[in-house]
């Protein structure tokens, strides 16, 4: 049995995987290690207990790692700069170091997969005694963007060296990759940079925020209208996620922030395709791609002048879609499961001994 | 309007002040007979500030050190009354209007208190602007002046360009919204390029480099209008540029005052004026001191590298983007020093763009001159690819003459 976590700073997820069946859990801090004894029957029986990382800093560079006491010293200095992602993983994986000493922990890290993004793209154009200071731009989402690369070899007829990766959620955010290295990320230094979020503002003027600094406002009342209260939250002015905008067909206020969304994200898939000279695919994946689908059609319509093809009727249901023939890049759609793909990279480590990088 | 009107036209850039004196005696003829442009304005470069002056067919070249933009507004006017001219009307470019302006305007008591609101939209360039204009009007108080604004062009920007994803009452409280900038020389060119290929704006989807040597910006033109671009709320963000970062991470300036304790004017100003060019060469904010370290010491010319990687990169990603924002491209369009003074750089947006029908001719971009409208389409390039002199100047020129004959006109398009 493998006890998969995702620590989030005011959640816990947890998901045990016993051959292939996979139990999803979620429960507060407060009661977090009870509540995952609570979940496992036989708490020997754990194979492996792995742990996503958010943001690995300049210090995690492999997507799946093993986890030891040095691994957590190590993660300690980077977590001064990324406290928020950094800290929950720190705080559970110490508590399970030390109930399963014998057991195998691991780590699986969303910025690994961009560590080696050219150096023109992870530099940021301030003055390099600044960029000295670990001030690059780190990406994010690698676990999913890696996958999606490897579901192109796997599902594309033709090896495709040109893949534009799109993930759609609350949190989209694109990929340009060329032979399985990432060449470009719309996330940033943060997860703020790129396309809006649920509740982030993704790129707007920084000058706004001397602005808002000069006006009175606080450093943390600066954060928090930037990273919690802006985005689909900020546009609608209440609570607004992915789903809410996927579902909400008739109401106007929805259809123009979803307009300010397909926007953004064709803008990236436009600057990527440029970076990569042309695509061989573009890949959409989402947790919630049924309720995607007319939102990633109305994408491909514009995408039909550059010569993209793809049935009216696509994508329809929850499986792989790859599109036909006569298109100069492939279409593809598909469901993103976190968990299967985290189980993946356990066990080919565990058996293979290596990261898949 | 009586005849002739002597209008005389400054036009700050960031580390430039381009001037030009024109005489009018309606809009059909409308002659320069004065020219000139200050070079380095303030640049901490590794060569020296000049000004150079063009008169009767003639060049005066002034090497000197020249600190700001009312140090070189004074060398102009200084050369302007040695020559005898007298001057009726002075217009100027302000790059920022905000909310306050959307359309060229007269100076007077009122108009001048709200060009003050303006100073901290623009931090670089309004204040310069407004130095040019106190300068002019101490030293030239007969003269109505007048200014115009880069920001009307982009007037036409629609919601989910313009629009941050921001909490309303922060948006609407500080008017927080991209407004785009260089509109004066994007109303130039495509106007050039339209007559130029004789196809009316209505039927063209442009995109149009604004490749400064102070500031740089990309636009999205459908029909005329702009529909996207890339500056900001301010001139920040967008293109890598000569000393400002364009697009980061916004969250960094936070970081830098929260972890770094780093005061809030000082990561502004290292956004501003340290970064760009010359943050990430450490050498100069001037890109043709780049290319020269780089034939000079090719073997230390690491950062240099990097920042003409960074710079072209980063526009090539831009004229992608707009290429699916326009829906397609029919011109490209290269402008101002930067963009038709370097064939490479133009070379490098145009390498493997064929996905969007798009092939630049070697040859013809090698054999271009910077002081003519040159075509460097390929033969079998679907898009028109043209390198466009700027000329900002004209039209600031032309919106006095609208104003000086009563009419409040802004822009053709």
């Amino acid at each position: 049995m493998l006890l998969l976590i995702d620590p989030r700073p005011t959640v816990l997820h947890w998901c045990t995987v016993d051959n292939d069946t996979f139990h999803p859990y979620h429960c507060n801090w407060s009661d977090m290690h009870q509540s995952i004894i609570d979940s496992i029957e036989d708490i020997e029986q754990i194979e492996a207990v792995a742990y996503t990382l958010h943001h690995g800093g300049r210090t995690i560079r492999d997507t799946t790692s093993r986890l030891t006491v040095e691994t957590l010293e190590e993660l300690q200095g980077t977590a001064q700069s990324f406290f928020d992602l950094i800290e929950p993983t720190i705080a559970v994986a110490e508590h399970w170091l030390k109930r399963l000493p014998e057991t195998s922990h691991l780590l699986l890290s969303d910025t690994a997969f961009f560590s080696n993004l050219p150096t023109e793209a992870a530099t940021y154009a301030l003055p390099q005694t600044v960029c000295q200071q670990g001030i690059r731009r780190y990406g994010g989402y690698g676990l999913c963007h890696e996958w999606i690369w490897q579901q192109a070899q796997q599902l594309l007829p033709l090896p495709a060296e040109r893949i534009i990766s799109v993930y759609l959620g609350d949190h989209t955010n694109l990929a340009a990759i060329r032979n399985g290295v990432p060449l470009d990320t719309s996330l940033g230094f943060s997860p703020v940079e790129g396309i809006l979020s649920a509740t982030a503002c993704g790129d707007i003027d920084p000058t706004i925020i001397f602005h808002l600094h000069s006006a009175g406002a606080s450093l943390a009342d600066i954060n928090r209208s930037l990273m919690s209260e802006a985005g689909f939250t900020g546009l609608r002015q209440k609570k607004c996620s992915y789903l809410d905008l996927m579902r909400g067909k008739r109401d106007p206020n929805l259809a123009s922030i979803r307009t300010v969304l397909h926007y953004q994200i064709l803008k990236y898939i436009g600057a990527f395709i440029s970076l990569l000279g042309g695509a061989d695919a573009i890949a959409f994946v989402s947790q919630h791609l049924n309720e995607s689908t007319s939102f990633i059609h109305d994408i491909c319509c514009q995408l039909e002048f550059l010569g993209i093809r793809f049935p009216k009727n696509f994508p329809q249901q929850n499986e792989p879609y790859v599109t036909g023939e006569n298109t100069l890049t492939y279409i593809m759609a598909l469901e993103y499961s976190p968990w299967r793909v985290l189980a993946g990279n356990v066990y080919r480590f565990l058996q293979g001994g290596v990261s898949n990088g | 309007m009586q005849s002739p009107v002597n209008i005389l036209v400054f036009n700050c850039g960031s580390s430039s002040l381009t001037y030009k004196l024109y005489t009018i005696s309606g809009l059909e003829s409308l002659q320069v007979i004065l020219s000139g442009k200050a070079h380095r304005v303030g640049v901490k470069g590794t060569k020296p500030s000049f000004i150079e002056h063009h008169y009767n067919a003639e060049m005066k070249k002034d090497t000197r050190h020249i600190r700001n933009h009312r140090e070189a507004a004074d060398l102009v006017l200084d050369f302007v009354e040695g020559q005898q001219l007298s001057i009726d009307l002075v217009g100027h470019r302000f790059v920022h209007g905000g909310h306050h302006f959307d359309r060229a305007t007269l100076i007077n008591e009122r108009t001048r208190e709200k060009l003050q609101l303006c100073l901290p939209l623009a931090p670089i360039h309004n204040p310069m602007s407004l130095e040019v204009i106190q300068e002019c009007e101490t030293r030239l108080p007969a003269a109505q002046q007048y200014v115009t604004f880069d920001t009307a062009f982009h007037s036409t920007l629609p919601d989910h360009a313009y629009t941050y994803a921001l909490p309303k009452s922060i948006r609407e409280r500080f008017a927080f919204r991209k407004y785009g900038f260089h509109g004066l020389s994007y109303s130039y060119v495509t106007q050039a390029a339209s007559d130029f290929l004789d196809t009316p704006l209505t039927d063209l989807k442009i995109i149009a480099c604004h490749l400064g040597t102070g500031g740089s910006s990309v636009a999205a033109i459908k029909g005329g209008c702009s529909t996207d671009t890339s500056m900001g709320y301010s001139p920040l963000p967008g293109l890598i540029m000569s000393t400002r970062c364009g697009d980061i991470d916004p969250t960094l300036a936070l970081y830098l005052m929260a972890v770094y304790g780093c005061r809030p004017e000082e990561v502004e100003k290292a956004f501003n004026k340290m970064s760009g060019l010359l943050g990430v060469s450490g050498i100069s904010s001037d890109i043709r001191d780049l290319v020269q370290f780089l034939t000079d010491y090719p073997d230390e010319g690491e950062q240099a590298q990097l920042a003409l990687n960074m710079y072209t990169r980063r526009l090539k990603k831009y004229v992608g983007s707009y290429v699916l924002a326009l829906q397609g491209l029919d011109l490209l369009i290269f402008t101002d020093d930067i963009g038709v003074q370097n064939p490479f750089i133009r070379e490098r947006i145009c390498e493997e763009m064929e996905w969007c029908g798009l092939a630049l001719d070697r040859e013809k971009n090698q054999g271009a001159t910077p002081d003519t409208l040159c075509d460097l389409t390929h033969k079998d390039s679907a898009v028109r690819v043209l390198s466009i002199p700027n000329d900002e100047e004209i039209v600031i020129c032309r919106e006095g003459v609208r104003l000086a004959a009563g009419g409040n006109h802004a822009f053709a398009n």
